[in-house]
């Protein structure tokens, strides 16, 4: 390793936990959240999460299938007719932010907080 | 050396990379982000380059991505492979070949991971029609520097036991 491997790493993982820490300082407050579904860049549709509400949303369109199960205030995909099953892999997201992707079925869940709309929506877009 | 000793060379590590990416794909992860790999057949395209050069790895990169599509049955995945396997490959001869003696292997191979985590996500988001994949990008950062790094340093320890002479045309 050279000083400036070195120093690629350092600036590397200073700037990305900055980033980090900056949108942590955003949502605080992760009560209150909905879950925004996308298909192809479009709205698919909109839910509300509720602590201690289970919910299963079938998401069936010309693009291919994924079962959605939100689980109080997590959310993750169940099933999918994807090949590579990324987005089952990925498990529960909670935070908001964070999304869940399904490539190859357009589809994107992304967790959104009503309380700090336009910070999320200045980060994220 | 003669043109068909490096076509066996691309071959060959074409091969290599194919093996590496099914491998990888049956290690689970414990991490949550999509994206999110150890890129294990980076260090095919690191050999193609230091060894055969960079036209030989562009082609390496292009090869690999298409051959693993078509070999997992997920043809649809060549399309977001393709081109952050080429970019990032591409990310890394112009680090080799400009700042050779400022960076290692191991700072190219970051180099290599990072560009590769970044059009990924811009594949992605261009695909799904939104900007959210993009949150992930400082996580697989963080993480491609650890990758990258690893992959890289397994590189150097694998170029000094065969000695890269060995592998040179």
């Amino acid at each position: 390793m050279t000083k400036y491997d070195k120093m690629l790493i350092i600036v590397v993982l200073i700037v990305s936990i900055i980033v980090i820490y900056i949108k942590a300082l955003n949502v605080k407050d992760s009560k209150d959240n909905y879950i925004r579904i996308e298909v192809n860049g479009k709205i698919y549709k909109e839910i509300e999460l509720e602590e201690n509400v289970e919910k299963e949303e079938i998401i069936r369109t010309k693009f291919g299938y994924n079962k959605v199960q939100i689980n109080g205030l997590k959310v993750r995909v169940k099933e999918a007719d994807c090949p590579d099953q990324i987005d089952v892999k990925q498990g529960y997201i909670s935070k908001p932010g964070e999304s869940l992707i399904c490539l190859p079925n357009r589809l994107s869940i992304e967790i959104k907080s009503r309380k700090n709309e336009s910070n999320v929506d200045y980060i994220s877009q | 050396m003669d043109k068909n000793k490096k076509i066996v060379k691309i071959s060959l590590l074409t091969s290599v990379g194919i093996i590496f990416s099914i491998i990888e794909g049956m290690i689970p992860l414990p991490i949550s982000v999509p994206g999110l790999k150890l890129g294990l057949s980076n260090i095919v395209q690191l050999i193609g380059i230091v060894s055969l050069g960079g036209k030989a790895s562009i082609v390496i990169a292009i090869l690999k991505s298409i051959l693993v599509g078509i070999g997992t049955g997920n043809v649809m995945s060549i399309m977001y492979s393709l081109p952050s396997s080429i970019l990032s490959t591409f990310s890394m001869i112009i680090v080799y070949r400009y700042f050779k003696e400022k960076f290692s292997l191991v700072g190219i191979s970051i180099v290599g991971a990072l560009t590769h985590n970044f059009i990924q996500l811009i594949v992605a988001s261009i695909i799904v029609g939104n900007l959210n994949v993009m949150y992930y990008f400082p996580y697989l950062a963080i993480a491609s520097v650890f990758t990258g790094g690893i992959i890289g340093a397994v590189t150097i320890s694998f170029l000094d036991r065969v000695g890269s002479s060995r592998l040179k045309i």
